[in-house]
């Protein structure tokens, strides 16, 4: 019997993370996944990043994660989203190579010589004296700190077409057995479903018809170890088509055949993120939507249509994508299918991720409701850190929700039930003009060194810190006055002397470029991605300013405390509001805004008490 | 700031105690039980009724201080949910005094903070933070305007209004949010289409509801009609033509008006104050000046602004710095003097009033002659009484405006106002920046005031200036 002390169950996305991250504690890790299932595996959309999620990647990759390593050693194709909307809500999206993706998530992880990764099913947990201990097929082990990182596998079931099967997704069976252990934790009353498109064979496809996306050289890579934008692998475009009248027609017609619509299926799918079905029968007049056709990977043989997932029959499914422009010869390879599947009510869980009920039981990842590979990790990374600290006996390891978006995401996630699968917006962030991705260093530094680690990492941070604060100073100070070569080299018109800052915030130059200028006219060597940041935060500035004083008022009231139980006995709350107020326990004012579906009324009073 | 958070027993004087009046209202509320207070009173305590009137001697030191009647409210059931003991007591000041005296300095009481009672019934959730503002304009109420307003907002409806405002809000919020993360699912051209239709809705609607506030600076809870003339054009002979037929029993109040002759009228229900104002005109005097800019004030405040014109001594100087336009009425006097319709005429062209000359009254030395802004021109005038014909339309004007839901509030006067120029700069921003994260961050400082109209999110620094400002309770 193998003692460890943080097993973590699952080796997705969440999982790996959390046990790279409690690696790092020189603790003892045991990832169990189940047999013939890479780590990391990426059964949806094979892409790392995107808006909002690029951003968590980056505070990943910040605070010591695997993540942007693995999506810059695997990336087919790199993208910025956002590109003409402001800096702030852009957002770094990397096309992966799946199969690569898991392997290298192998390679490193098995490098590690505190982590044990196991290959079986396991059969039971339990409790016991004082610690955890996890039944295998063949073995058992204990552990003090279990993450539970699971997946869709809670009950998990498949449809295609009239098609079910049990199972977690395509070709893996669903963890049913521990479906006993899960049975005194409370779970969200609806079950949620995730669906995927068909995989088309990539030789089928006429992408001469369809519009090309190709890499972009520029984009940095996310993980800030590696060269700004040297590429691991041959960089491939994606391709860009759309559906029709003839697609949405055949769809509309086989109404009946689909599980969603006969009521085969009953769990709630995520409304940002539709079939097909959905699309076709909500929206009927439109019938033009958006299919990006992307490689899973430089050897495999499949692309991933994305926008068009399907749980029709499966002859349906051809007829409609062969209507699509391109896809006329297309071969299916694997069909589109709609998983069901049950998730914890996250409600139960702490700002650890811990489960309140069972200390040393930690949720991580789409068991707890969350859509995502980024969302995932993000939550892994959580648990991971906090498992480690709860052994060492340290404080806690909380992200504030102002500075991060790891921290609205857990704030969001303890504080709701969710009644459909939760993904990162950046609309879920107040401070988005200050949350970025080319901040995310400066963000995470003072959580990252909390930690009390002497990794890599940790000098690269000390470096970007003092870099940019020493920058950024001199900015504010340096001078340039009309007529100055610098000035005049770049053609730059200004009416009276000012300073770099004050440069950098005018609205006819482009902050990043000038500030590049004036550095190498200066002669001093920056990176690049500092000087950005320096740019960036610069521009900005006079704007967060004013944003942070209006927010400053609402802060002050967000920190009063309430006194939840008073407020369940006052007669001046409806029933509901009650109800939720008493499941969430909410401390502070701002808890309690946050809660869904709660009157203004109900603030305005609690507001004056 | 503390008060706010004690729980001591309070006592106040609703009416103030600072005039004579028949009776007084004394209250003391927020005690446990009768146990300190029962030795001054003849009423056996033990014996009490709830909510019924009880007639009794208030005692101190064995001598009976006053005969009183008592009426008895048990927390929670009492307007602020506290145990209230209300007096109606002999409405002397001096008696006023002598009694709160017994309880503050013979008993644990202290005497409330202005708007303390109220406060406590906030505080003990018997009333929503609307709701206080709706009763403080209740109680508060001069004429029937405010008394309906104040009415319309404890039942909400003016709140309705504004969640139309904050039902664009959210669309316009949700276009930006579109345009952020899911451009990709959208495309450019629709998401900017969305961010710029959806605004145009929130401009109307934050427009509309200034509409409301019908030229913010005019105030409709205490109307006032001011008269406007050089001297000798007949100001004092108006003033006392209106003020003798409906002189009102209340007498003047104290403002920004006490440099300037007023008295209250009243046309029908409705209150007004008339204003008769220094001359207005150009000067180089300092001294004079001050009087001048009050004027200024004053007409812009102004709910009515009557001109008179004396066509005779008429001196062009005076009129250009008056907006004539933005007069309700302008009347031309001296009309029994020779030529008068040709001599107003020419002055009439040379001010570019427009608009006909029609004799009013054949006797009389004043005679209105056109009108402007909301009264119809041509009004026939023939053989109705002045006095009479000027109180229909100022009544009327009054009507008109308390029908479209003006909104009263102060609070809320400045917040809408306060939204619009937001709004305004806002819009600014929206059309000159192609940074979407910046328009989205400016536009949250919209949605902060909004909310605070509409009370969501109320700073606790709000909350203390309405207390401040409401001074009595039930």
């Amino acid at each position: 019997m193998s003692n460890f002390d943080i097993l973590v169950v699952g080796g997705g996305h969440a999982g790996i993370e959390a046990a790279y991250l409690a690696s790092q504690f020189d603790l003892n890790v045991g990832i169990i996944t189940l047999p013939g299932v890479g780590l990391a595996s990426a059964p949806c959309n094979p892409s790392i990043g995107g808006v909002g999620k690029g951003q968590v990647v980056r505070e990943i990759d910040a605070l010591g994660g695997i993540t942007g390593k693995l999506a810059d050693m695997a990336g087919i194709q790199f993208r910025v989203l956002n590109e003409s909307k402001g800096y702030a809500v852009q957002s770094t999206r990397v096309q992966i190579d799946k199969e690569k993706y898991s392997e290298f998530a192998e390679e490193l992880i098995s490098e590690i010589n505190n982590i044990t990764i196991i290959r079986e099913k396991v059969i039971a947990i339990e409790f016991e004296d004082n610690q955890y201990s996890v039944r295998g097929e063949c073995s058992t082990w204990n552990s003090k700190k279990i993450i539970m990182t699971v997946g869709t596998f809670l009950n998990g079931k498949l449809h295609t077409g009239s098609t079910t099967t049990e199972g977690g997704r395509s070709d893996t069976e669903s963890s049913n057995s521990l479906a006993s252990f899960f049975s005194s934790i409370k779970t969200v009353s609806a079950r949620f479903k995730t669906g995927t498109p068909a995989r088309l064979n990539k030789d089928s496809i006429d992408y001469a018809v369809m519009t090309e996306q190709p890499s972009d050289s520029t984009v940095r890579n996310f993980h800030c170890l590696n060269t700004y934008n040297t590429r691991n692998l041959k960089q491939i475009s994606c391709y860009l088509t759309r559906t029709n009248e003839t697609t949405m027609e055949i769809i509309r017609e086989n109404k009946e055949k689909s599980p969603m619509f006969n009521g085969q299926i009953k769990g709630v799918g995520a409304r940002y993120c539709p079939s097909i079905e959905d699309k076709a029968y909500r929206y009927p007049d439109k019938n033009i939507h958006h299919v990006f056709v992307e490689p899973e990977g430089l050897d495999l043989n499949t692309v991933y249509p994305s926008g068009i997932s399907s749980s029709l029959p499966e002859e349906v499914q051809v007829d409609f994508l062969r209507s699509i422009t391109g896809l006329e010869k297309c071969h299916v390879e694997q069909y589109g299918y709609a998983v069901e599947y049950d998730v914890i009510d996250t409600t139960q869980l702490n700002y650890k991720l811990e489960l309140e009920s069972m200390p040393g039981l930690f949720f991580a990842g789409q068991v707890n409701g969350t859509s995502g590979y980024e969302e995932a990790a993000g939550q892994g990374l959580i648990a991971g850190i906090n498992a480690s600290l709860d052994i060492l006996e340290r404080d806690s390891f909380i992200l504030n929700r102002n500075s991060s978006y790891i921290g609205v995401m857990i704030e969001d996630l303890i504080s709701n039930t969710r009644d459909e699968p939760y993904r990162l917006f950046t609309a879920r962030n107040e401070n988005r003009l200050s949350v970025r991705e080319d901040n995310a260093v400066l963000r995470m530094y003072p959580y990252r060194t909390s930690l009390y680690l002497n990794d890599a990492i940790d000098h690269y941070n000390d470096v970007f810190v003092n870099v940019f604060e020493a920058l950024i100073e001199s900015i504010e100070k340096n001078v340039v006055k009309p007529g100055d070569r610098f000035l005049v080299d770049n053609k730059i018109k200004i009416a009276k002397r000012s300073t770099v800052s004050e440069l950098l915030k005018m609205s006819s130059l482009d902050p990043i470029k000038t500030l590049e200028d004036y550095l190498v006219f200066i002669g001093l060597d920056v990176p690049r991605e500092i000087s950005r940041c320096i740019a960036i935060t610069t521009k900005y500035s006079g704007y967060i300013e004013k944003a942070s004083q209006h927010y400053e008022k609402i802060r002050s009231l967000d920190k009063k405390k309430v006194d939840w139980s008073r407020l369940v006995s006052s007669e001046n709350i409806s029933f509901e509001c009650k109800q939720r107020i008493e499941k969430i326990k909410p401390e502070t004012f701002g808890q309690l805004k946050l809660i869904d579906g709660l009157r203004p009324a109900t603030l305005a009073v609690v507001a004056g008490m | 700031m503390s008060y706010l958070y004690s729980h001591d027993p309070i006592i106040a004087c609703s009416s103030g105690g600072t005039t004579n009046t028949g009776i007084a209202v004394i209250r003391l509320s927020g005690f446990e039980n009768f146990d300190l207070i029962q030795k001054f009173f003849s009423l056996d305590f033990s014996k009490i009724k709830k909510r019924y009137a009880h007639f009794c001697k208030i005692i101190d030191n064995q001598i009976v201080i006053d005969e009183i009647i008592l009426t008895y409210f048990e927390g929670p059931n009492s307007f602020n949910g506290e145990n209230i003991l209300e007096l109606s007591v002999h409405g002397n000041i001096f008696n006023i005094e002598k009694i709160i005296k017994i309880f503050t300095e013979k008993c644990s009481f202290r005497k409330a903070y202005p708007g303390e009672f109220s406060y406590r019934a906030f505080r003990n959730k018997k009333l929503s933070l609307t709701q206080i503002e709706g009763l403080d304009l209740f109680l508060n109420a001069s004429n029937p305007l405010s008394l309906k307003q104040g009415l319309s907002l404890l039942s909400g409806s003016l709140q309705r209004a504004y969640e139309d405002l904050l039902f664009h809000f959210k669309n316009h919020k949700s276009a930006i949010e579109l345009s952020i993360d899911f451009l990709d699912d959208v495309g450019e051209e629709e998401s900017n289409k969305q961010v710029q239709e959806s605004f145009l809705k929130l401009k109307e609607s934050i427009e509309s509801l200034k509409l409301k506030i019908s030229n913010s600076s005019v105030n409709l809870i205490d109307p006032e009609v001011v008269l406007v003339g050089q001297p000798n054009a007949g100001k004092s002979s108006l003033f006392n033509l209106l003020l003798n037929e409906r002189r009102a029993i209340v007498s003047d109040i104290a403002g920004t008006t006490r440099d300037f002759i007023s008295e209250k009228i009243r046309i029908e229900d409705n209150f007004f104050k008339l204003i008769d104002t220094a001359g207005i005109r150009k000067t180089d005097d300092t001294i004079e000046e001050m009087g001048i800019k009050k004027s200024y004030e004053v007409l812009e405040k102004a709910f009515f602004k009557i001109l008179l014109i004396n066509p005779y001594e008429c001196n062009e100087d005076y009129f250009s710095n008056l907006d004539l336009e933005s007069f309700d009425l302008i009347i031309f006097s001296h009309s029994d003097n020779k030529d008068f319709e040709a001599v107003s005429s020419k002055i009439m062209s040379k001010l570019k009033i427009s608009g006909s000359i029609e004799p009013l009254s054949k006797n009389g030395s004043i005679e209105p002659k056109d009108s402007f802004g909301p009264i119809g021109a041509n009004t026939s005038l023939k053989d109705s009484v002045l006095s009479e014909y000027i109180s229909k339309i100022i009544n009327k004007k009054y009507l008109n405006l308390s029908n479209s839901e003006p909104i009263l509030l102060s609070r809320h006067v400045d917040q809408i106002k306060n939204i619009y120029s937001i709004v305004l700069n806002y819009e600014n921003t929206l059309n000159n920046s192609t940074d979407i994260s910046i328009i989205s961050s400016e536009f949250n400082i919209v949605g902060h005031c909004i909310s605070e109209l509409i009370g969501i999110v109320s700073p606790d620094e709000v909350l203390h200036n309405i207390f401040e400002n409401f001074c009595i309770g039930k």
